[in-house]
């Protein structure tokens, strides 16, 4: 897949085999309290049995819908929640179980971007004890030595050294957000999640920033975890991308099989939704509408959680819910189609698109 | 006659607490704690008149002559009372010569002087000083000192009763020295002087905190040998009733409480407290009824809404039914006073029907037998005989075709209120229908002439307050019934005669009483003015009211005194060892 | 920011002077006379005289002007004169005498203070007489709560829906709602009536010299501290824990978390620090409220502080005390209202005022 993919990082190439971060049967569940005595009733199943590796240096798109638990699931494998079931590993070290104290060592081999970056920066803190607060608590450097990391790190992202004392509100969108990812390399992490890092930026910053990330991932070799709606963005910088749809992962493949390919439904409809360039082809282009709302992930359908919307739904879809499964090299999906009976699948779907009432229908046009 | 006077009260001690007089020494006591719920504000009696403020101050500064607590005339900074027998008063009553006892100091040390008596007329006569007690010095017309102990009051026209100006609480000798740059305008200048008063008493001023706290320690100079027996007074003020009740008869952190306005139940449960025991003292007070003699139709234009025209002794502006005998006397009928006092007063209160009830010499018995008796069926009955009956059949009885409806009012009050529930209760049982007012007592008694809410509009049928007077002697009181004492706009609504009440004969027999030297003449008049008043529908006295104090059962030597200062006799108060 | 602050003290002369007629007025048209209480033995002619002695002869206008006078001329020289003479920093300044007392001198041209209707001495003196227990007890009161209600409010937010945060919720809610008049009742019936502990009436003037009076001292102020404490715990603590919460979502937070950062440090540093910031704003406008007084819990425990003044001279229709003390408790307000805004602007970066 690797060999694919369009990573200009070396070292990506180089450690192609081995998995950086190991994700099994990742469950992350909130507790729904309701009533007087605030029983607990119910779960939000906002990642619900996830499984996915990512590899040294490589970027893994994950893609889905508001709400789909997407980033959720990027914090949940940082661990910035206290997971409900499931195995996360790091470096082939176990961290799904540990505790947050034991957690903390191994916070400089993990970091996050956030989508916010005003939301994301302490507002009372100046630049330089934001980025400066991890080496504090990390590391043994004096006061002058971390000044240096603290410029060198601005420098690597593009601030100016004269802005170090300044507060986050004093900066532009686009700025602030470099100051996240400063912060993010201070401690030379090896992996980062990515949480939707552009979405709230300007259109005309957004490719600087992923620039900026792109280039970091060069020289430092780091991994990422790249959280976004933005089909188009993900396609840029991922090598391998995650589809996800109410909290699970309904299609792993690599970029450029997925966008030329898509097979789960949804993936399909969510695809044809990407603006295409060429008009030519855009004009030639379906898109596909998916019709009715997302299920509430607090009490999901039974089957396929997709099996509300499909335009290809079929009996089995409602009752068992299926797997992700490797279709090709390289390629999951968990689609019934795909599976066992994939054929007749194929077959009797439009018949009970037919014969079934709109809501689960979806509609081409 | 002191020295009499002296050994007996000291042999009556020695009788009644044997332990009082083991050490004569002056402060052998340590310290005493008093507590008025109403703090005192300044210790100049002169600029305040409040009852507070009167009686911290007795402990500091004293008059010549004061009422002990059976309301007989004692002499204090004299040698003895004058009369017109010792030839203290003369025979035309129109002077009165007071001999101040030898060597009496202020507590500076300096001596106390003729002077000082006349200065304090002056001080307090002086029309820009605005005095709160000028009256007590009413027809004055010279003090004269001829020498450093005589001092001679002349007064413009007889005074059966001279003992006015420097008797009681009320009117203190200041000393000329302290007060001499602080006469008229200056006075309010002079806080220093205020605050801190040199007097004769057995106690002088440490500090003084304005409504919070007067600290005092005995006076060095006082003429007395071993007394006062405390060596330092904790005068406190502030909080409530309720809470000065508890201080004395719960906690036991203070001696005396004073006034403690409270519901009969709550002084029986603080008494369950152990530590001290309320005492009552009754003087003139009267819970009562006044009843509006004129008309207050608030349809009436207001120079004639509740206002009083009198020709020839006749009220030309008359109340459409209150002037009734069969009305006021069925309305008093069906009053159950014994409830009245079991509810709102307790053992602070007695049945009355006599608006002059104390002292015991002018209290009449006339209405004795009928007074604690309820009596609805008689009251029904006597209407129904003078022809005060239901005519349109809506349970309210008409007045030549005017319904019995009053409007009653009263100060904002909880016993007051009470006291108005029950008596519309009762007046609706005898037909009568009445419309129930409480107004801010500030407001009420506030003399405002631009309010229209003040008891002396009496914009009201008729309205419950208490009133008194000071002293032991009712003549000024009891010129509160006479004709032209009635507030109306040209008086600027002030005024004493709050009825309104206005009757030749009562007119006649006051002036003879204040023409009669002779006590017991003179008690027998006072007597006749109360029984005419109550009579002829002036008010309906309900409850004659008693003062309650209370003092720890460690104090000893407290005689409640209604006719004076309570603190009158501190200087012989002691600790019960 | 020093722009900004002589602006608004610039801007709060105005509103001050219309404080000031306002209260004026509403006293004016307030029925209520300041000799109705004393004795009905004291007959109308004598009451007119004592009405004009307070000098409540002269037109409305030359009252109000008179009291503007004194309060803006008058009583800064008392207090210079004070200042240089008698104050702790008197040895450094010259001695001064603009003031000209009227006892003794030329009524005509020496200096009228505010004179009291209840002691006919200067209000401003009694004022000071009472600060001292009025900021010892609810001053006490108020730093107390600040510290229970800051940790309890961190506490309740960081474990929401705990039973520690259930039982705080109750007990403020009880805090909240009790009225003093029946907490402080309670307690002195509790704690000095069947127990016996502490003293139900406050010693105004007892000094602290040594240890024991200092004991004393403590034993007297526990229950009307412990009374309005409550009440101001119960608030500030509701405050805190609703900023905490507010901030403890907040993805600076999960920056933190991220990075590494110790819970302590997470909790303390990075969300208490900012949710600082409104209730910082809240204690700094609610400090003129200490100087105010606590009214009923003064009346209670007899503190006898300003809230007891105020009262007393509204009972007693003490209009220039009334005036006087209302018109400093706006001057505190309008005061402490410039202060938490530039503490808001101190504490946080994001406001600036220039």
């Amino acid at each position: 897949m690797l060999d694919t993919a369009a990573s200009p990082a070396p070292e990506a190439s180089a450690g192609a085999a081995r998995p950086l971060v190991e994700v099994r049967g990742l469950k992350m569940y909130f507790p729904i309290h309701t009533g007087l005595l605030r029983r607990h009733t119910g779960d939000v199943k906002a990642v619900d049995d996830v499984s996915f590796d990512i590899l040294e240096g490589e970027t893994l798109g994950l893609v889905g819908e508001s709400g789909c638990g997407k980033s959720t699931c990027g914090r949940a494998v940082l661990r910035l929640y206290d997971i409900t079931a499931g195995s996360i590993r790091l470096e082939g070290r176990e961290i799904g179980q540990l505790s947050q104290e034991a957690l903390r060592p191994l916070r400089p081999r993990m970091q996050m971007v956030f989508q916010d970056p005003q939301a994301s920066l302490n507002p009372r803190m100046t630049v330089a004890s934001i980025i400066g607060e991890p080496l504090v608590e990390h590391t043994s450097m004096s006061r002058a030595e971390r000044l240096e990391r603290i410029w060198e790190l601005m420098d690597a992202v593009g601030l100016n050294r004269d802005f170090a004392n300044r507060y986050p509100h004093e900066f532009s969108g686009g700025q602030r957000q470099r100051i996240g990812i400063a912060r993010a390399l201070a401690l030379n992490p090896k992996f980062i999640v990515c949480d939707e890092p552009i979405a709230a930026l300007d259109v005309s910053i957004q490719a600087q920033v992923v620039n900026l990330l792109e280039d970091l991932q060069e020289q430092l070799g780091l991994t990422y975890l790249f959280i976004s709606h933005d089909l188009s963005m993900v396609r840029h910088i991922a090598d391998r991308v995650a589809v996800m749809y109410l909290g699970r992962i309904v299609e792993l493949a690599p970029r450029d099989d997925l966008y030329a390919e898509p097979l789960h439904p949804y993936a399909k409809a969510l695809l044809s939704a990407v603006p295409e360039p060429d008009p030519k082809i855009a004009r030639a282009a379906r898109r596909i509408i998916l019709k009715g709302d997302v299920p509430s992930p607090a009490n999901p359908p039974k089957g396929c959680n997709f099996s509300t919307r499909c335009p290809r739904v079929m009996e089995i879809c409602r009752r068992i819910d299926p797997a992700l499964t490797e279709v090709a090299p390289g390629r999951q999906v968990a689609c019934h189609l795909y599976t066992d009976a994939s054929e007749s699948a194929e077959e009797t779907a439009p018949e009970r698109g037919e014969s079934n009432d709109t809501r689960q229908q979806g509609e081409e046009e | 006659m002191t020295v009499r006077r002296t050994l007996f009260g000291a042999a009556a001690l020695l009788a009644l607490a044997p332990m009082a007089f083991a050490a004569g020494e002056r402060g052998r006591d340590g310290e005493v704690r008093i507590i008025y719920w109403q703090a005192p504000s300044i210790l100049n009696p002169f600029l305040s008149g409040g009852t507070k403020d009167v009686e911290a101050a007795s402990m500091i500064i004293e008059p010549l002559a004061r009422y002990d607590e059976n309301g007989n005339l004692v002499p204090w900074l004299v040698e003895e009372i004058p009369t017109v027998a010792n030839g203290g008063v003369s025979a035309d009553l129109r002077q009165i010569t007071w001999k101040i006892k030898p060597g009496i100091v202020w507590s500076d040390g300096t001596p106390f002087t003729s002077a000082d008596v006349k200065f304090t007329w002056e001080y307090c006569s002086h029309p820009e000083g605005g005095c709160a007690q000028l009256t007590k010095f009413e027809g004055v017309t010279s003090v004269e000192t001829p020498d450093d102990l005589t001092v001679i009051v002349n007064f413009d026209k007889p005074m059966p009763n001279p003992y006015g100006p420097f008797v009681g609480g009320e009117s203190p000798i200041i000393q000329k020295a302290q007060f001499e740059n602080c006469v008229g305008a200056r006075a309010p200048e002079c806080t220093d002087a205020n605050f801190a008063p040199i007097g004769t008493g057995p106690f002088k001023v440490v500090e003084f905190r304005p409504n919070d706290v007067i600290r005092m320690v005995a006076n060095e100079n006082y003429r007395e040998e071993g007394k006062p027996a405390f060596a330092t007074v904790l005068f406190k003020g502030g909080g409530d009733a309720t809470a000065a009740g508890r201080a004395v008869m719960e906690t036991g952190e203070f001696d005396y409480a004073w006034n403690l306005q409270l519901a009969p139940d709550v002084i029986a449960e603080m008494e369950k407290g152990g530590k001290g025991k309320p005492i009552a003292g009754f003087g003139p007070l009267v819970e009562r009824i006044m009843l509006n003699n004129t008309n207050p139709d608030p349809s009436l234009p207001p120079e004639l809404r509740s206002v009083s025209i009198i020709e020839n002794y006749e009220q030309k502006n008359p109340h459409p039914f209150l002037r009734d005998p069969a009305v006021y006397k069925a309305m008093s009928m069906a009053i159950d006073r014994p409830l009245l006092v079991e509810i709102g007063y307790g053992q602070a209160g007695k049945v009355t029907c006599n608006w002059v009830p104390a002292p015991e010499i002018y209290n009449s018995h006339t209405f004795d037998a009928t007074c604690g008796v309820q009596d609805i069926a008689g009251a029904n009955k006597l209407l129904d005989d003078a022809g005060i009956v239901d005519t349109d059949g809506d349970g309210i009885r008409e007045k030549n075709g005017v319904p019995l409806k009053i409007l009653y009012q009263t100060s904002t009050n909880a016993v007051r209120q009470d006291f108005q529930a029950l008596i519309k209760q009762w007046w609706s049982e005898i037909g009568i229908e009445t419309e129930l007012r409480n107004i801010n007592a500030s407001v009420f008694f506030g003399g405002d002439p631009g309010s229209p809410d003040t008891f002396q509009k009496f914009y009201a049928d008729v309205q419950m307050y208490a009133n008194t007077f000071n002293g032991t002697d009712p003549q000024a009181y009891l010129a509160n019934g006479l004709c032209d004492k009635a507030p109306r706009p040209e008086t600027q609504w002030q005024g004493e005669n709050i009825s309104r009440f206005c009757m030749k004969e009562y007119d006649e027999l006051w002036k003879k009483l204040s023409e009669t030297a002779d006590i017991e003449e003179r008690a027998a008049i006072a007597r006749q003015l109360n029984d005419m008043a109550v009579e002829n529908g002036m008010m309906i006295p309900l409850v004659h009211r008693g003062r309650l104090s209370a003092h720890s059962n460690t104090l000893g030597g407290v005689k409640l005194n209604v006719w004076d200062s309570e603190l009158w006799n501190v200087a012989d108060w002691y600790r019960i060892k | 920011m020093l722009n900004y602050t002589i602006r608004r003290l610039i801007l709060a002369v105005p509103t001050l002077l219309f404080i000031a007629l306002t209260i004026f007025l509403l006293l004016e048209l307030a029925p209520g006379d300041p000799v109705a209480h004393m004795p009905l033995t004291i007959p109308p002619e004598v009451r007119e005289l004592m009405r004009k002695a307070l000098g409540l002869g002269e037109p409305v206008h030359i009252r109000f002007w008179k009291w503007l006078v004194q309060f803006f001329w008058v009583e800064p020289q008392v207090f210079i004169d004070w200042l240089t003479t008698k104050s702790a920093i008197a040895g450094i300044l010259p001695d001064t005498q603009f003031y000209v007392s009227c006892a003794g001198g030329d009524l005509a041209t020496c200096d009228a203070r505010i004179l009291s209707w209840q002691f006919r001495s200067p209000v401003m003196d009694i004022v000071l007489q009472r600060l001292p227990q009025t900021l010892w007890v609810v001053g006490t009161a108020y730093l107390v709560a600040i510290v229970i209600a800051i940790p309890v409010g961190v506490y309740s937010a960081y474990r929401q829906y705990s039973w520690f945060d259930n039982a705080g919720t109750f007990i403020t809610m009880v805090g909240f709602s009790v009225p003093p008049f029946f907490s402080g009742v309670l307690v002195i019936v509790i704690f000095s009536v069947q127990l016996g502990w502490f003293p139900s009436i406050y010693d105004t003037t007892h000094r602290v010299t040594d240890w024991d009076s200092f004991v004393f001292q403590l034993r007297q102020m526990v229950m009307p501290v412990m009374v309005l404490a409550l009440q101001i715990t119960s608030q500030i603590s509701r405050f805190m824990r609703a900023s905490m919460l507010d901030n403890l979502n907040q993805d600076y937070v999960r920056t933190a978390r991220a990075k590494g950062m110790t819970e302590p440090t997470v909790v303390l540093v990075h969300v208490l620090r900012n949710s600082m910031i409104p209730v910082v704003t809240v204690i700094a406008l609610g400090i003129p409220s200490i100087f105010g007084g606590a009214i009923i819990t003064e009346q209670v425990f007899k503190v006898n502080g300003i809230g007891e003044m105020l009262i007393k001279a509204i009972e007693a229709n003490d209009i220039p005390t009334v005036q006087t003390l209302t018109f400093i408790f706006a001057v505190l307000i309008v005061v402490f209202n410039l202060i938490a805004d530039l503490l808001y602007g101190i504490l946080d970066p994001r406001i600036r005022y220039d």
